[in-house]
């Protein structure tokens, strides 16, 4: 391993880090304080080489290094240096190279000019917004200070200070990088014991071994094996038959026959497309979003079951990239499964709808996922350490800018008629007219309050008229509950003179010229007056309920009432009976008053819902006014349509797919993330560190397709590295690269290197082929090492770095639920189809694999058991140990039931006595026969007289009322158990279960 | 199987472990103190991640309450007294902010306010019982936010992050901090009835460990195996249990004989003798019928004087950190009938504050408990128009307002008995040393001895932090 000097001085502060705990020597203490304060720029300088500085003249050097440096380092180091960890506006004035590159708002210095050297200028405190040093960081420099700058800059800045790393965006310095490095297939290595390479695997790691002096552990027992490799390809553990049987074939391909059977059963799919699932951040939700939507995502179980799919078929993984990303754009003939693949993109959390969230999340998940590169970090600002450019990101974003979701899902497959497909046609259709129903009766009745308020827009246009003028119309509307939209349509129709003569207006114009002083009494004349017209004049209706209301009209507002009562309408009974009450009460005083006949009713009614009276908005203006109120009572009903998706079983599958826009268009860069701020644009093309050169824009729609094929490309120097790492990390434990999702510069090589280089360059020569992966890797005698420490050998490789044994692994969240519903017989092997949820009861049996993942509130359960968070990109799970775990094994209903299953197995009924049954369920459980003093403990146990009195659980107490989501429902009260089934569930309990050797 | 994450940079060895563990289970926590660092060498243990550790640098803070009044308090009506604005009352403000929705004229607060204590500091009569202890806080009138909107305010406020799937303060704190008591979750959040806005995410351990997210539990129920998951076996005695863990113990020890004893064994071997003592733990923690009538009573027979009582247990008992919050959705957003809602929610929570604070300061647990009030944002100082399907038509209300709000921190450290910064004339938008949410989150992790720059978490190529790229710590809040 080639390795410079300084990450020499890291790998001894970390191992001081370990001793100088125990008391270690000062020596590796100073260090360790050393690796705390400079561990990044230890590891960023690594072994790459530098570009001399050029030389300077004596009297240039003088003066940079008696009067500049000075400067720079004690006003401006502080926020702007790699030493200090900081780049304040992108800018680090540090080195020659980073001063002219600039920071966020361009080059800080243009050398031989400082009058256009933003450094000059901030220095200067001439312009408000750009002053440094900062007030609170000391404020304006001397002037002989900035004089000093400004003269140096005159000179052309000379600056000696070339070293340092090289830029992040240096990229032939970056293509340096291990990891960015072309894929070379290194010879295998010569080793002493070749008897022990079963596989090329073996060469290199006995390679190292032998180098470091080590002998690696012995082979793992039989049992040991196929105990691993079962649980290691399937998840599950080997029936108690096929571990005798392995035990017996004594033939010398009895291990390979069984990783073949293992790999060809469907079991190896659910196990190792759920190790996909974590990299693709599955979940079948969108997480947060405000108000009664759904948020399940209808057909995200058919993503689910196309990972599972393409594992079992051991789908090339190039391929497998290549429909995750473009499946729409690949030529599928007539099986359209493969779009399925696009959940991929699709099934992240959805961030309240935001587009440039969206955008990034799947940034993350393409480039973190499956190259290892941390491209978000480039969202703000350019990477600070990676070659990623925000020219880089934003390429990117247009490429999914430029990819939207089509309304209506493709299908899986053709479209089969069936009766149970009309049924779910039918629904759907009944369901949506509700959903339009719902909606017009919204607008209706909000209509019909408008014209209710007819007297209260005419006196309201009336008070505008007479008031001071007002600028906000809303601080005039609001308080009198007049909507502005309306209010202005009446403004605007009263205004037309000839309003003054139209029978519904026509009193309310003689009011209103009425007198303010003693209206009550010209109020009165006027009516009496209207009272002595012949009833055949044509005064209208409005006129006569005037004349015949009983009530005096004292003011305009009185007035107004009575228009008021003359337009209000009865509620219609359709409309939902608690609310039309409301709506009723109370009846204002005038229009309690006065009967108005039918026929003038029905006049006035015409009179408002005529084409162009102002309450007439329309349907589509008044549905837009009110679109939040449609939206809050149609979204229940819009649930129930969506929901038919997966509750109906004529629901045909369809993909969770994407697809170009029509118009594809290039972002322009976000200058500080900031979308409201937009910068150059950048061309949707591939990442310039890893395209090939000359990098050329995407052009083929939004550029997916061509996206997938450079990730999938054989020359891709990550994407190979990458996923075989991630599956060498599945099978051992820890990775080779120990941080599977970043393959940045600041990632040392792995000490395995040339095995990972070997194992990437297979992969490609043997067709991206996945499972003969797996077989170079457990077929290898590294694999088959026992597990157990040898104390010299862990004191010279403490972390298995070399590989000298293999490691013990507990069972992960899914592979521990599988197990316990295996242990108890009750597991159901049905494959794919809808999810179940898991916390319910009766508890689903089908594999861990199964459940359903609500990403926004993940049960307790999956979080106590490091299930990944479903929101990101997953590189490892943790492997934390806490007593919640214990707990939910100890007292859950779910595990509880399982011990009880366990007894009732056929193996257990049958047993003729005790000591067989025990015998037995070490058999189901361990698949071993228990010593004879694991025989003693038990019975002793199964003798020993407890008190059983009381676990009375909390039953009884009643949800509260308005408990919406209460994620801990009181649990359903199991009898006790027996003496025997806890003595099962102490079994299940153990670590001989939990643990993998 | 677990991918432990490289163990190099996070982690203590299993070696490291099994040395302290081979001291036996009851100094776990003592070993690991002292022998933690943050940032690039973060030291968090997998088998044991709630082990106390020391934070960068002394401090008198060591536990949190943040008490959460969801929804949004207008503090013109409660920390903020604003003379100006009852002049203006009913007429247009010479301010134009843009809040949530549309606004009115000027709404002087209903309320009257008082001067309490020796500092003199006024408070509304919405909280007396709080104000009896304003001499133990610093009244914070210029907080602001960036949007009035509560999804984005209420993650802002407890992860950092509009957002982003991030880290909540709680979970940042137990990270760094551990917790003091390992029979009992390091991280409660507590709501009655139901979820707030946003959900868990408010308490969410992002890409942490799911060992530091907050531990939901539901106040309205009073049993105790309704308020903790699998408490309680429903199926087996204590004294079976105990048989039961007994056996395993045996059965475990042999299979760890074979096997060198190795770490992660041992600590599963612990984990159910964690688990035993956290059932009997968990029962006396929240066994508020233990307490004396004096002090129920102090608190209030109510869902907020039964929570707030029994987060004082549990911090009392080591927990790290605890969040209250008022109530399921958002009970301080008041849109409408602010006079009647505000004196009806400050009625619910008031006396039970009090006595809170007055019951830690008698403990001496004031001292090194920080307690933290406020909403995700405050509310406009003028009157919110009617909108429809929105306030129910009504003009007596105040919309959301992130421009400028009140916020008070008491004991663990605080500058007690001051008022920080202020708002305008009106109240409407924080102009005398304005505080944003990421300087709060700076200076609640400097009460707790953090350096807010250097507690992170490499995720997904960098190292995060609670306040992201932002944040200063505003030392005047800081005795």
């Amino acid at each position: 391993m080639n390795r410079g000097p300084t990450e020499e001085v890291a790998r001894e502060a970390a191992k001081g880090a370990k001793s100088g705990r125990q008391g270690g020597n000062s020596k590796s203490a100073d260090r360790l304080c050393a690796f705390a304060c400079t561990a990044l720029v230890a590891w960023v300088f690594g072994a790459s080489a530098h570009a001399a500085a050029p030389a300077l003249p004596p009297d240039q050097l003088e003066f940079f290094e008696a009067k500049v440096r000075p400067i720079l380092v004690e006003s401006c180091y502080k926020c702007h240096s790699f030493e200090k960890g900081k780049a304040k506006g992108d800018l680090r004035l540090d080195t020659r190279d980073a001063l002219l590159k600039g920071g966020a708002t361009g080059p800080a210095i243009v050398a031989g000019n400082p009058d256009k050297s933003l450094l000059i200028e901030a220095v200067r405190y001439g312009t408000e917004d750009l002053q440094m040093p900062p007030k609170e960081e000391g404020g304006k420099l001397a002037a002989e200070q900035i004089a000093v700058l400004e003269e140096w800059v005159r000179l052309g800045a000379p600056d000696p200070r070339s070293g340092g790393k090289p830029h992040p965006l240096d990229m032939a310095a970056a293509r340096q990088h291990w990891s960015l490095q072309p894929v070379v297939k290194p010879a295998l290595p010569a080793v002493k014991r070749t008897a022990w390479v079963k596989t090329p695997v073996d060469a290199f790691v006995l390679a190292g071994l032998e180098a470091k002096g080590l002998a690696p552990a012995p082979a793992a027992d039989p049992r040991t094996l196929l105990r691993r490799v079962t649980y290691d390809l399937t998840g599950l553990p080997p029936t108690p038959e096929e571990a005798d049987a392995f035990v017996r074939d004594r033939s010398p391909g009895a291990y390979a026959k069984v990783v073949e059977r293992l790999l060809a059963s469907p079991r190896y799919g659910e196990r190792w497309g759920r190790f996909w699932l974590d990299v693709a951040r599955f979940a079948d939700t969108k997480g947060y979003l405000a108000g009664n939507v759904e948020r399940r995502y209808p057909y995200s179980h058919t993503y689910r079951d196309y990972v599972i799919g393409a594992f079992n078929a051991d789908k090339p993984y190039d391929r497998f990239i290549v429909e995750q990303l473009a499946a729409d754009r690949l030529p599928l003939g007539e099986d359209k499964s493969a779009l399925a693949a696009l959940g991929f993109l699709t099934l992240g959390r959805r961030f309240l709808g935001n587009q440039n969230d969206i955008i990034d999340d799947r940034i993350d998940v393409v480039s973190r996922g499956l190259m290892g590169l941390t491209v978000t970090c480039a969202r703000c600002h350019d990477h600070k350490f990676d070659p990623v450019s925000m020219q880089d990101y934003y390429g990117l974003h247009g490429v999914f800018a430029s990819t939207d979701e089509p309304a209506e899902k493709p299908l899986l497959g053709p479209l089969v008629d069936s009766p149970a497909y009309q049924e779910f046609l039918r629904k759907t259709a009944a369901a949506e007219v509700k959903v339009r129903e719902r909606a017009r009766s919204e607008v209706d009745t909000f209509l019909a309050g408008l014209r209710a308020k007819t007297g209260d827009y005419l006196l309201g246009v009336h008070d505008l008229a007479a008031g001071p003028k007002i600028e906000k119309l809303d601080l005039f509307a609001g308080p009198r509950k007049l909507n502005v939209e309306v209010l202005k349509r009446w403004q605007a129709f009263l205004a037309a003179p000839e309003r003054r003569h139209d029978w519904m207006l026509a009193p309310w114009f003689a009011f209103a010229a009425l007198p303010e002083k003693e209206f009550a009494a010209a109020a009165k004349d006027l009516i009496a007056g209207w009272a002595t017209l012949p009833p055949e004049s044509a005064a209208g209706p409005v006129v006569a309920a005037f004349v015949r209301t009983p009530q005096a009209i004292a003011s305009l507002k009185d007035v107004a009432a009575l228009y008021n009562a003359l337009a209000a309408e009865t509620p219609k009974p359709a409309a939902s009976g608690k609310k039309a009450k409301e709506r009723k009460a109370p009846a204002e005083p005038v229009a309690a008053a006065v009967e108005v006949p039918a026929a003038d009713r029905a006049a006035v009614r015409g009179w408002l819902v005529a084409e162009g009276a102002p309450p007439n908005l329309g349907y589509d203006a008044a549905a837009a006014l009110i679109k939040r109120q449609i939206d809050d009572k149609t979204s229940g009903l819009k649930r129930e349509v969506e929901a038919l998706q997966w509750t109906e079983p004529g629901a045909p599958l369809r993909a969770m797919a994407v697809a170009d826009k029509p118009a594809p268009a290039n972002t322009r860069v976000f200058l500080r993330g900031n979308p409201a701020n937009r910068g150059p644009e950048a061309p949707r093309q591939f990442l310039e560190v890893l395209a090939v050169e000359p990098r050329q824009p995407f052009k083929d729609g939004s550029g997916r397709l061509e996206l997938a094929l450079a990730i999938a490309d054989p020359k891709n120097p990550l994407t190979a590295r990458v996923w075989v790492n991630r599956v060498w990390g599945w099978h051992f434990g820890p990775a080779l690269v120990r941080t599977p999702s970043d393959f940045g510069v600041r990632t040392e090589a792995p000490v395995q290197r040339a095995l990972l280089d070997w194992l990437a360059a297979t992969l490609v020569e043997g067709g991206w082929s996945v499972k003969q992966l797996h077989r170079s890797i457990v077929l290898s005698s590294t694999y088959g090492q026992a597990s157990g420490e040898d104390p010299r050998a862990t004191a010279a490789d403490p972390d298995n770095l070399w590989l000298h044994r293999f490691n013990r692994r507990r069972l992960e969240f899914e592979a521990l639920r599988d197990t316990l519903l295996a242990a108890s017989g009750a597991l159901d092997l049905k494959a794919g189809g809808l999810p179940d949820d898991l916390t319910k009861q009766p508890f689903a049996t089908r594999r861990t694999v199964y459940g359903f993942i609500d990403r926004q509130n993940l049960p307790g359960m999956f979080r106590t058991f490091d299930y990944p968070n479903p929101d990101v990109s997953s590189a490892q799970r943790f492997a934390t140990t806490v007593p919640q775990q214990a707990l939910y094994l100890m007292n859950s209903p779910f595990a509880l039931e399982q011990a009880r299953r366990v007894l009732e197995r056929p193996e257990l009924k049958g047993a003729g006595n005790d000591t067989d049954r025990v015998r037995a369920l070490y058999r189901v459980l361990y698949q071993r026969a228990p010593d004879r003093d694991e025989l003693a403990l038990a019975k002793a146990f199964l003798a020993q007289k407890v008190a059983s009195e009381t676990a009375a659980a909390g039953a009884g107490t009643e949800r509260p009322a308005n408990a919406k989501s209460n994620p801990v429902p009181p649990p359903k009260v199991p009898v006790a158990l027996t003496r025997w089934e806890e003595y099962a569930q102490v079994l299940l309990l153990s670590n001989e279960l939990a643990f993998v050797d | 199987m677990p991918h432990a994450p490289r163990l190099e940079d996070y982690f203590l060895t299993r070696r490291d472990f099994l040395q302290r563990c081979g001291t036996g289970f009851g100094a776990l926590g003592l070993a690991a103190m002292g022998a933690t660092a943050f940032g690039a060498d973060s030291a968090v243990d997998m088998d044991n991640p709630l082990a106390p550790r020391a934070p960068h640098f002394p401090a008198k803070a060591k536990r949190v309450i943040h008490i959460f009044a969801n929804g949004g308090p207008s503090q013109v009506d409660t920390f903020d007294p604003k003379p100006e604005l009852t002049k203006w009352h009913g007429k247009a403000l010479p301010l134009d902010l843009k809040t949530e929705r549309k606004t009115g004229a000027a709404f002087g607060s209903p309320f009257t306010f008082q001067k309490y204590g020796q500092s003199g500091i006024e408070v509304s009569e919405l909280f007396p019982h709080v104000a009896a202890s304003v001499d133990e806080m610093v009244v914070i009138r210029s907080m602001y936010a960036d949007v009035p909107n509560h999804e984005p305010s209420l993650l802002l406020m407890n992860c950092g992050d509009a957002r982003l799937p991030r880290p909540s303060l709680g979970s940042w704190v137990t990270y760094g901090l551990g917790s003091e008591n390992q029979n009992l979750p390091g991280f409660i959040a507590m709501c009655p009835g139901g979820y707030p806005i946003q959900e868990s995410q408010n308490w969410q351990s992002a890409f942490l460990p799911g060992i530091y997210q907050g531990n939901y539990i539901n106040t309205a129920f009073t049993e105790l195996d309704q308020l903790i998951e699998h408490i309680k076996s429903p199926a087996t005695s204590r004294p079976e249990q105990r048989a039961q863990l007994d056996l395993l113990r045996q059965l475990n020890a042999r299979h760890a004989e074979r096997r060198q004893h190795e770490a992660q064994l041992e600590a599963r071997i612990q984990s159910y003798e964690l688990a035993y003592r956290m059932q009997m733990d968990a029962s006396d923690a929240f066994g508020i019928a233990r307490e004396p009538a004096a002090i129920r009573e102090m608190y209030g027979d109510n869902v907020q004087g039964r929570q707030l009582l029994t987060a004082r247990r549990l911090l009392e008992r080591g927990v790290r950190f605890v969040q209250v919050w008022h109530g399921q959705g958002q009970p301080w957003d008041n849109h409408d009938d602010i006079e009647v809602n505000h004196r009806k929610l400050a009625l619910e929570c008031d006396r039970a504050i009090g006595a809170l604070l007055k019951d830690l300061k008698q403990r001496g647990m004031l001292e090194d408990t920080l307690v933290i009030w406020g909403g995700e944002f405050g509310r406009t100082p003028v009157v919110e128009l009617p909108t429809a399907g929105a306030n129910a038509g009504k003009v007596n209300g105040r919309d959301h307002n992130h421009h400028g709000f009140s916020m008070w921190m008491a004991g663990g450290g605080v500058r007690k008995g001051t008022v920080y910064g202020a708002t305008d004339e009106f109240g409407f938008k924080a102009v005398d040393k304005p505080v944003h949410v990421h300087d709060l989150h700076a200076t609640i992790m400097a009460l707790l001895g953090f350096d807010h720059e250097k507690l992170t978490y490499r995720h997904a190529g960098r190292d995060y932090r609670l306040t992201d790229v932002h944040g200063k710590v505003v030392r005047e809040l800081i005795a």
